[in-house]
């Protein structure tokens, strides 16, 4: 193990826990920044929506990652997102102010789910967040207004500073500093009070509360950051599809982020951002096998269905602290080497009593 | 006046009465333990004074004010941490992020400003963390300091428990069979902190405990407890040769 | 009378989670993909294969309870212990196998299930009812019969609701806990053929079977999470439900079963007949 020698607690309040790592990320930035000038703009369209997927990645590792809150239903927030942008746009609102709005009206909707969902844990939670996702995809594909009477909406591609939005390089870099903001501001809330008052939530709400942590307001939130997180992405998102309809947001986005957040580790923000890398290259990945498949098997929609459970079902069995795990584990081999012991992350057998009372 | 007053308190789960007008009192700077055997109610008096239950009948006061009028999460800003039977450590979190929890209630951020991580944040943070390194260093917690909770040995859990609790600088503390599953040596340090935490830190403890042996080293005053009653109180010596608490204990 | 017939499919979906979750503690996601798969393997013993809708219908259970057999073996056994979320996701992750390879082996087409029923009602006390529904209200009755009679009386039975509740304790009693889930989810996987067959009059034989799963939870989540006879009794109150609000705000029909959920969820959690959830500190 790399040892950190410890002289000032602002070596623990720091972001990062060794100042080399700086230069890593700054390389990463660099390489990302030069990106568009070097690949093709397809490309730079594919990766600019992996940034997006991460962002809402990231607001539902804060949910369920971080407060142990899980949630089948977060594509809803990304589905408000997505309608209040549009509409924002088409009101006449600048791009930067109509983002802020996405991201209010999703984080008041949070709120709204949050106070009531107080007092259900677990899986009670997880049920009702499917139920209320379903809810509101109902009411956005069936009340007139929201959808402005269209059965999709178009969404405006205005200019930003004199440049061209929809999917070129404005996009890119609008979606690369929005999440890097997003990543920062969460981490900074994680090395804070808050942050680990959500952890405290995760592990233990009882002895969360006998310390001065209000369980409602932080559940509240929880939900409003991450509902929030998930309506900046959803607008982002808007952009890329440029023609919404409700069933775009259905079950199946809500679950391909909750495998975004188990493939990338749950309680780490990086693995937010790698399980959305790995979901992002996934897809054109499954197109590509696609072709050299026979007609039967190569039928796309199933053969998608099937390599998700795959992988999810993989992860759970034989990769549970996820992507950014297994990379903390291959750090570990590597800085000990040659005396790394496999036991060293081995978990004790657990034996699990109910949580009923009866 | 005493620091806690417990008045006529009883809670009733179902048919079965587990406190039954129970009273006493704890003056501040005392180590008080409540004895009896399992099932007395020892454990739900504790959770009814930090609020994780609501009495049926009773009144408790804590430094003159009324403590049932406070919800769960403002027990701790009046000054009363706790430990507990079972420990409910934050088991995915560092040592370090478990005791600087027991800080919450000093918090001065707001999440708006952490999120910006403001200056303030960060000097409200090395506070947090000064004041932590006088718990770890009163525990001798050094070497665990940045292990996650989970993979610690028993005997260690139950220390970084105590600190916890510790770290919101508390005037009545809660200790929930705090030598349970301990051997003679950690059972021995205990009893060392027990006492310097009263002699140097100024703290109140209210104490369940099996252990007669450390119960009789530390204690100043004991309440014996049986389904749910209080049967005796006194000096630990005079209380354990009354004969309703050794017909207790020993059944009828 | 239909919407009976449907909540009893819906009681059914309820049924196989709550079995699973009594034993488990684990949320099946899977229960409506297993409900598809049993109509899909009923549909391709009775078109393809000929075989005699009885025959079928006995082949079909038999089979599922292999797989729901399998799948704990092979799947769940591993995360046994481990907390709730582990259990959600692995479920989720079986669901989309399930359909995936489904929709590789079976193709996306509606197929529709040939059953001995007549098409005609008949006049039961001046009410008229298809036959169909009453084959779905007698097999529904019959297995909860069954079922409590296996609970109650038998020694597996309370072996199982004692693994449910400590399986520290059940271990240290010699009740072979890992066993005991393997046969509940065969038994729940049963269930779920079961429905997928009795289904076929109401609905098309198709791969979007699966959405039923999420009627199911608002079933058992009316009817009380722990409780055998609540999910089926949570199902019939759905079933009614949705034919009601269908007749009077037919865009609303759909959701009918989720905002049922959200209410019990907020107002009375504990369902009509369920347990008291808490934690002993």
């Amino acid at each position: 193990m790399r040892y950190v020698f410890k002289t000032s607690h602002d070596q623990d309040i720091h972001l990062l826990r060794h100042n080399r790592d700086w230069w890593w990320y700054a390389a990463l930035a660099a390489a990302l920044a030069a990106l568009p000038l070097l690949i093709s703009p397809y490309y730079v369209g594919e990766l600019a929506f992996i940034f997006v997927l991460a962002i809402a990645s990231v607001g539902l590792m804060l949910l369920t990652g971080f407060t142990g809150l899980i949630s089948l239903g977060h594509g809803a927030f990304l589905l408000i997102g997505a309608y209040v942008e549009a509409h924002a746009l088409g009101a006449g609102i600048p791009l930067p102010l109509s983002l802020v709005l996405a991201m209010l009206a999703a984080g008041a909707v949070g709120v709204l789910l949050g106070i009531p969902a107080l007092r259900l844990t677990g899986l009670y939670l997880a049920i009702a967040t499917l139920a209320f996702s379903e809810i509101v995809e109902h009411l956005f594909s069936h009340w007139k207004f929201l959808s402005a009477g269209e059965t999709f909406l178009t969404v405006p591609n205005p200019r930003v500073l004199g440049v061209r939005f929809g999917g070129g390089t404005g996009y890119y870099y609008l979606a690369l500093g929005l999440l890097a903001g997003t990543i920062l501001v969460c981490l900074n809330l994680l090395r804070a009070p808050t942050g680990r008052a959500f952890i405290a939530l995760r592990d233990s709400p009882i002895a969360a509360e006998t310390l001065g942590v209000a369980l409602a307001r932080t559940k509240a939130l929880a939900f409003a950051l991450s509902a929030a997180i998930g309506g900046l992405a959803g607008a982002l998102y808007a952009h890329k599809i440029s023609t919404l309809t409700a069933e775009s947001f259905n079950v199946l986005l809500s679950l391909q982020l909750l495998m975004m957040v188990v493939v990338g580790g749950l309680g780490s923000i990086k693995g937010a951002v790698l399980g959305a890398v790995f979901l992002g290259l996934l897809d054109p990945a499954i197109a590509r096998i696609k072709d050299y498949l026979p007609s039967s098997i190569g039928e796309q929609s199933g053969l998608q269905l099937a390599l998700y459970g795959l992988v999810l079902v993989f992860f759970v069995l034989f990769e549970p602290s996820g992507l950014s795990g297994r990379w903390s584990k291959i750090k570990a081999y590597f800085q000990a080497f040659p005396i790394y012991r496999r036991a060293t992350f081995k978990r004790t057998k657990a034996y699990m009593t109910s949580e009923r009372m009866r | 006046m005493s620091l806690l007053r417990v008045e006529d308190l009883s809670l009733w789960f179902g048919g079965v009465r587990a406190v039954d007008g129970v009273s006493f009192a704890v003056e501040k700077g005392e180590v008080f333990t409540i004895i009896g055997p399992n099932g007395a109610g020892k454990t739900t008096v504790i959770n009814v004074i930090s609020r994780l239950l609501y009495p049926r009948a009773g009144r408790i006061d804590f430094d003159g004010r009324d403590l049932l009028a406070a919800p769960a999460h403002g027990v701790i800003a009046r000054g009363i941490a706790r430990t507990f039977q079972n420990l409910e450590l934050f088991e995915h979190a560092t040592v370090m992020q478990n005791l600087l929890l027991g800080r919450h209630r000093h918090r001065t951020t707001d999440f708006v400003s952490e999120m910006l991580f403001l200056p303030r944040v960060r000097a409200a943070e090395r506070e947090h963390r000064e004041r932590v390194e006088a718990v770890i260093d009163f525990l001798d917690l050094h070497r665990h300091r940045d292990s996650l909770v989970a993979g610690l040995p028993y005997g260690v859990r139950k220390i970084v428990e105590l600190g916890r609790a510790l770290a919101s600088e508390p005037r009545l503390l809660l200790l929930d069979e705090p030598a349970a599953g301990l051997n003679p040596e950690e059972t021995a340090d205990l009893a060392f902190w027990i006492e310097d935490m009263v002699a140097d830190l100024g703290i109140t403890i209210l104490m369940v405990e099996h252990d007669l042996a450390l119960v009789n080293e530390v204690s100043d005053r004991v309440l014996v407890m049986n389904q749910g009653q209080a049967i005796a109180r006194g000096a630990p010596a005079e209380v354990q040769r009354d004969p309703k608490v050794i017909e207790a204990y020993l059944g009828a | 009378m239909n919407g009976l017939a449907v909540g009893a499919i819906y009681g059914l979906v309820a049924l196989g989670f709550v079995l699973i979750y009594k034993a488990t503690e684990v949320v099946n996601f899977a229960q409506g993909d297993l409900l598809m798969l049993g109509a899909f393997i009923a549909w391709t013993l009775i078109v393809p294969l000929g075989l005699p809708y009885i025959v079928a219908f006995v082949l079909t259970v038999a089979a599922m309870a292999v797989v729901g057999a399998a799948l704990d073996r092979f799947v769940m056994r591993p995360i046994i212990g481990q907390p709730h979320f582990a259990g959600i996701m692995l479920t989720i992750g079986l669901a989309f196998s399930i359909r995936g390879i489904a929709s590789l082996v079976w193709g996306p087409q509606e197929r529709g299930l040939p059953t001995p029923f007549a098409q005609q009602p008949r006049n039961i006390g001046g009410i008229l009812v298809q036959d169909a529904t009453l084959a779905i209200a007698g097999v529904t009755a019959l297995l909860c019969l069954l079922l409590f009679f296996f609970f109650r009386r038998t020694r597996l039975g309370i072996a199982m609701q004692a693994a449910s509740q400590n399986q520290l304790a059940a271990y240290l009693m010699a009740i072979p806990v890992k066993s005991v889930f393997t046969l509940t989810w065969a038994i729940a996987a049963a269930v779920a053929g079961i429905a997928g067959i009795l289904i076929a009059p109401l609905l098309a034989v198709e791969l979007n079977l699966w959405v039923i799963v999420l009627k199911g939870f608002a079933a058992a989540v009316l009817g009380g999470f722990g409780s055998i006879p609540g999910a089926i009794l949570g199902g019939l109150l759905i079933g009614v439900a949705e034919q009601l609000v269908g007749v009077y705000e037919p865009s609303a029909k759909g959701i009918t079963a989720y905002v049922v959920l959200l209410a019990v969820l907020f107002a009375f959690p504990r369902g009509l007949l369920g347990e008291p959830l808490g934690k002993r500190v």
